[in-house]
């Protein structure tokens, strides 16, 4: 039976008035400190790790039965874990391969929102999310605090440029107050223009964020208030992220219609627009690495057994079987150069450069000269075989 | 009808770096070609004897075989040959280049050649008169610009009567266009033995040839293409 009290505490939680809540429920522990419910809606409501565990912990003791509480205790400890080993190196988080997505996305996101200036959560978040923008806005925060992180600025700009939309993406960054953002993807859109309107508009949004960010940096631009809290676009997002898009677009019609303030409606808007793109889109055909590496591998051997075929006659079982065996050189040169040029890596680049894909310098050219080398010498060796062959040659001219 | 440039933007890189070397290399050569003819007419027609391709010659084993398949692409029978072919590999390499990388680009610029060499050995297997040009190749580049692009718009320079106009024209009008004249004389050339001075069934080749760029393409324009997103 639930007290009058744990009532009052639940609908502070549900109405998001965390510190009164947090104040109900303190009291209602210290007056039975036997109340598991308690216990657990307080973990809730608790920001700091080591005392949301204490708080698990208490309701386990209580009803050991529970498996929520358990799962709950298990994923609290995770999130510590992060947290305490979070020195910028998060490649232990790679648990979402093994099934563990969501765990580590909420780890970073906490991490993210306990230290802004971890490049490396951000860095880790950018390959949790599917959505294209939410990677470049991740990969934009990584190279923002780390601009020497080479792997995210590449990945960066080869979002940025594969993104139909800039304009609509710099206006989100605009409504974020990401001012430098936006203008650069204003710039990206003036570079690669498509047509006259976009060309108008990136031209004039320009203008706008560089006065704004002209009036920041002398402290004359106030930037807006942070919008109320809403509930329906949180509520949106997290059915988003759960590739729920039925339910997220319900969410996101309901933002848009409660939206207090013009920027959390363009936001709303902008994720609707995007969770009826996803709903309404084809599976998404992805090569895997192995069948990117046999396409690209087979290009040079092709060139190399058509020549072949020219240079025979078309009779290639009369000319040296070594001119044959080039093939197979050209073949394994293109292999090891598409494994260590080709990002992501192969899992044979993986054996051969390591797992994060990360040799040394020394390592990577001479891998890329082998390869270099093993393509160059049956063509090399056909071109000499061609040449002894001119040399041996009297043409026929007819006038 | 003469495709005079590409309006659509490039996606991964700003300049067509291997399409403007294979432009100037073809016309450096054209200016040796233009020495070796100071010099006299035999000299010259000995060089293009030596690397262009015979078709007799290359079928019996004799000559450069596949060392003058890739030489006589960059041999042109004079200023107009090489202006036509290198205007068409402009207006039609660049975005080609741009979604395979350049050295992808020159490795299938070449596929495709070669692919328009055999085809063109197989139909004219018994003249000996030596083929040059690029334009197998270009044929090839142009097959590519049409499965990639087909609703590129195609700046075109065109005669009504005597006036010029320059309209924008989708890439599959323009392709299929010359895809078409070379029909006819191809069927001619093989059915009568006629000399057209143009080697249509190099040309037809070199857009069968095209079917290789998929061995070239960039893995994010590969993955582009597949999932029939804009290129």
């Amino acid at each position: 039976m639930i007290s009058q009290n744990l009532r009052e505490a639940i609908t502070a939680v549900q109405s998001g008035n965390r510190d009164e809540a947090q104040e109900l429920l303190l009291a209602l522990v210290r007056e039975d400190p036997q109340n598991e419910m308690a216990w657990l809606w307080l973990s809730d409501v608790i920001d700091n790790v080591d005392d949301r565990i204490i708080a698990l912990e208490n309701a386990i003791a209580i009803n050991p039965q529970r498996v929520q509480t358990r799962k709950r205790l298990a994923q609290v400890r995770r999130e510590a874990g992060v947290l305490v080993n979070g020195d910028g190196d998060y490649e232990d988080l790679r648990g979402w391969e093994n099934g563990r997505r969501q765990e580590t996305y909420r780890a970073l996101i906490h991490q993210v929102q306990h230290a802004p200036d971890d490049a490396a959560a951000w860095y880790g978040l950018s390959q949790l999310v599917d959505s294209v923008e939410d990677q470049i806005i991740f990969l934009g925060r990584t190279v923002q605090h780390n601009p020497s992180h080479r792997e995210a600025r590449v990945r960066l700009t080869q979002l940025q440029l594969t993104q139909d939309d800039n304009i609509a993406l710099a206006k989100a960054y605009e409504a974020q107050n990401d001012l430098l953002q936006a203008a650069h993807l204003y710039k990206l859109t003036l570079n690669q223009v498509k047509s006259t309107v976009d060309e108008a508009i990136a031209k004039k949004r320009l203008r706008q964020v560089r006065r704004l960010h002209h009036l920041y940096r002398q402290q004359k631009f106030i930037p807006p208030p942070e919008p109320e809290p809403n509930y329906a676009l949180a509520q949106g997002r997290v059915f988003e992220e759960q590739g729920e898009w039925e339910r997220a677009i319900v969410a996101y019609q309901t933002a848009t219609e409660n939206a207090s303030t013009a920027v959390s409606r363009t936001i709303a808007q902008k994720r609707l627009e995007t969770a009826v793109r996803q709903r309404d889109l084809p599976p998404i055909k992805l090569s895997s690495p192995t069948y990117t590496l046999w396409r690209m591998s087979l290009g040079p051997t092709l060139l190399y057994g058509l020549l072949w075929f020219l240079h025979s006659g078309f009779k290639p079982l009369s000319q040296s079987p070594l001119l044959a065996l080039g093939g197979l050189i050209v073949l394994l040169g293109s292999f090891i150069g598409v494994i260590v040029m080709h990002i992501p890596h192969h899992t044979l680049g993986q054996t051969l450069l390591g797992t994060d894909g990360r040799a040394d310098f020394i390592t990577r050219t001479l891998l890329n000269v082998l390869s270099v080398v093993l393509i160059s010498i049956p063509f090399i060796f056909l071109a000499f075989n061609a040449l002894q062959r001119l040399a041996i040659y009297q043409p026929m001219i007819s006038n | 009808m003469f495709p005079l440039n590409d309006t659509e933007p490039n996606r991964y890189i700003r300049f067509p770096y291997m399409v403007v070397a294979i432009i100037v290399l073809n016309t450096l050569v054209l200016g040796y070609e233009i020495f070796l003819l100071l010099q006299g007419d035999e000299i010259y027609m000995v060089f293009i004897h030596r690397f262009g391709v015979i078709p007799a010659a290359l079928l019996s084993q004799q000559g450069a075989g596949a060392l003058s398949v890739i030489t006589q692409m960059f041999i042109h029978a004079g200023p107009l040959h090489l202006f036509g072919n290198m205007l068409g590999l402009w207006v039609y390499g660049r975005r080609v280049e741009d979604a395979c990388g350049p050295w992808r680009f020159l490795l299938f610029y070449l596929t495709a050649g070669a692919i328009a060499e055999i085809v063109y050995n197989l139909a004219r297997a018994n003249s000996d008169i030596p083929g040059i040009g690029a334009s197998g190749a270009i044929y090839g580049v142009m097959g590519a610009y049409l499965i990639l692009y087909p609703g590129g718009r195609i700046r075109t320079l065109i005669f009504l009567w005597f006036v010029p106009i320059v309209p924008k024209i989708r890439a599959y009008w323009l392709i299929l266009y010359f895809f078409a004249l070379q029909l006819l004389p191809a069927a001619d050339t093989l059915l009568n033995d006629t000399h057209y001075g143009i080697a249509h069934w190099a040309h037809l080749g070199g857009f069968i040839g095209s079917l290789a760029i998929f061995f070239f393409l960039r893995p994010d324009a590969f993955h582009r293409y597949r999932n029939d997103m804009a290129l």
